[in-house]
């Protein structure tokens, strides 16, 4: 949003401060207003956040994460060289590098998605916009896409820069599933900023660490422990978005990544058999987005009856 | 219920709970166009509660709310032409004014080559024009309510509602917040605010609804509620000549009708007691001049919306 200096010269020296330099007419004073449609004002609201990422350490978090990814790989690789094997298959290499992604992507959502409602009401700054001629739901709407588009350019960063690094010394590489995989990443992170989105709807102060917590721990390890207990169950829990990175990055031809099944898989295997990942790229994309899409509503839901004391 | 055209806000019995608590109960509250009406009570009597309804901040336990005809739960439409000022809302501090009411704007549908413009013009209006590209987030309070007031504007409103405009306040702020609503009142805006400052309904409303425990006391014209106070206490009349009061003066006046007593206060000033009619004062001012003391101030006191509000809030208390 570009100042007015350009477009307006400063007024004269000698006009005093609270008069006004415009007639009536020239100033529109008379003219009349019709709020826009929902879907610009959606966009008002989209532009709006990003512009307030912009202006905050949110957008440097963002980029200073994407950055680290090549210096951590150039730190790794020189000080141990075993923990990211190089592969001939670029694909394998870039999973390796993304080794983080599903422990990031979940922060990402918590941090970014799970304060930006609790902080426009305890800044009281949400008294501004509320009663403009706008629905809540494009409010609450416009500002978690910000959130979501925000995140999901990180992880896209993330996979371009990973993919070109390993393509740099891999001989083969597979496009198609490094699509699929960057698709299978987003839609989890989709399901991962709503559940953060629709969490902080109820929440009077927002909170980075409980939807994190849920997300990497408390909902993996409910699934994995359920699973053991109902023999056959593991059909519907493996497809709990929550594992939507682990599938993205095994999907890469990787094993190793930083996540509750991810770093344990063996010892959870020996002690709780009965859980496996859903091997379904499709199913798993369909319930991240379905989920993701059923809690951004219920988050709605919630929005449109808060009242504001 | 049938909308009535000369009408820009119509409630009609508003009442919200929150749980046990009833913040508002059953309240009826008619606006007309162009009017000045002041929401007057104590801390909790459901002021704000009254506008945060209106202005679709929170939903109605029951009741109605028509804003221009149109059912506030509509409220895209209903709040088209209305700006708000509620509950000392925070502008985004690190965005400038320029760029708040750019935001505010398009929400509102101006056309950008237009919203430079209204920009200007509130700006140059609430003297914050050449703050314009400063962050909000160092601004003051007062500058910030200004922002705020601005970003109301910047649609022409036909209707405005601001809930304690003055409050935290420093004087200065006060006064300037004052001013600017004089300035609204003359441009023939409906304006609704709350406040309990007494002072701001006396100078500023042409009429007012005083509240307590959620529910309407008093409501009405703010002139004809105070002088329709008979019975309800006299006023003092403090009264400055140009010359010395001669010796008989003070005597002879308190024979006139509606006085019940003269005190000297100083050799050019008196104070009256009076308990009558506006005419009966007019009386009074004729006397005074008609014996060439030259009339320099009269002010009342006593007799005033202080005093209508304390045995109206005493009343509510006791009942």
């Amino acid at each position: 949003m570009r100042p007015f200096r350009k477009a307006h010269a400063d007024p004269s020296p000698d006009l005093y401060d609270g008069e006004r330099s415009m007639a009536a007419a020239d100033a529109m004073r008379d003219r009349e207003y019709s709020p826009p449609s929902s879907i610009s004002q959606l966009r008002v609201c989209f532009v709006n956040q990003l512009a307030l990422y912009s202006k905050q350490r949110t957008v440097w978090t963002a980029v200073a994460l994407v950055a680290a990814i090549p210096l951590l790989y150039a730190v790794l690789n020189a000080l141990a060289p075993s923990l990211i094997q190089a592969s001939d298959v670029a694909n394998i290499h870039a999973g390796r590098i993304l080794a983080a992604l599903p422990i990031a992507s979940m922060f990402m959502a918590s941090a970014v998605c799970g304060s930006m409602l609790p902080q426009e009401y305890n800044e009281r700054t949400v008294y501004m916009t509320l009663p403009l001629p706008v629905s809540r739901k494009v409010f609450y709407l416009g500002k978690f896409l910000a959130g979501f588009a925000l995140c999901a350019a990180t992880v896209c960063a993330a996979y371009g820069i990973s993919i070109a690094i390993s393509s740099a010394c891999a001989a083969h590489s597979y496009t198609a599933q490094m699509l699929e995989s960057l698709a299978m990443a987003l839609s989890g992170l989709f399901s991962f900023c709503a559940f953060a989105y629709m969490l902080s709807t109820r929440m009077t102060r927002g909170s980075s660490i409980a939807p994190l917590v849920a997300l990497a721990a408390a909902i993996p390890a409910a699934c994995i422990i359920l699973a053991h207990a109902v023999p056959g169950s593991t059909c519907v829990l493996g497809y709990a978005p929550v594992f939507a990175p682990d599938l993205a990055l095994s999907m890469m031809g990787d094993s190793t990544h930083m996540s509750l099944w991810g770093l344990f898989e063996y010892p959870i295997r020996n002690s709780l058999p009965g859980f496996e990942v859903g091997p379904s790229a499709t199913v798993m994309s369909a319930a991240s987005l379905g989920l993701g899409a059923l809690m951004l509503w219920a988050g709605g839901r919630a929005n449109d009856r808060r009242d504001m004391r | 219920m049938e909308p009535d055209e000369d009408l820009a806000i119509c409630v009609s019995g508003l009442t919200k709970r929150y749980g046990d608590f009833t913040a508002v109960d059953g309240l009826d509250l008619n606006v007309r166009r162009r009017e000045f009406v002041g929401l007057l009570g104590p801390n909790g009597a459901g002021k704000s509660t009254t506008l945060k309804a209106i202005s679709g901040l929170l939903t109605p336990t029951s009741g109605t709310i028509l804003i221009n005809g149109i059912d506030s739960r509509d409220h895209k439409n209903a709040m088209t032409r209305v700006g708000c000022v509620i509950e000392t809302p925070m502008p985004y501090p690190s965005y400038t004014p320029a760029e708040m009411l750019t935001y505010a704007g398009k929400m509102h549908g101006i056309p950008k080559d237009e919203i430079r413009v209204r920009a200007r013009d509130v700006l140059e209006e609430l003297r914050m024009w050449s703050w314009r590209d400063k962050k909000i987030g160092g601004f003051s309070k007062g500058m910030r309510q200004r922002v705020t007031i601005a970003a109301s504007l910047i649609h022409n409103p036909e209707i405005v509602l601001l809930d304690e405009p003055t409050s935290g306040l420093d004087p200065r702020g006060m006064i300037e917040v004052r001013q600017i609503l004089k300035g609204l009142k003359s441009s023939g805006l409906t304006l609704v605010i709350s406040t309990h400052m007494l002072k701001e309904v006396s100078e500023l409303c042409t009429s007012m609804t005083m509240m307590n425990h959620g529910r309407e006391v008093v409501s009405g014209n703010v002139a004809d509620l105070v002088h329709g106070m008979s019975g309800k206490g006299t006023v003092a009349l403090d009264t400055r000549v140009a010359k010395d009061v001669p010796p008989g003066f003070l005597k002879d006046l308190a024979t006139l009708p509606g006085v019940a007593g003269v005190e000297s206060t100083g050799p050019r000033s008196f104070k009256t007691t009076f308990s009558g009619s506006d005419e009966q004062q007019s009386a009074i001012v004729d006397f005074i001049q008609s014996h060439g003391l030259m009339l320099l101030s009269m002010s009342e006191s006593g007799k005033d919306l202080e005093s209508l509000y304390m045995s109206l809030t005493d009343e509510e208390a006791g009942a």
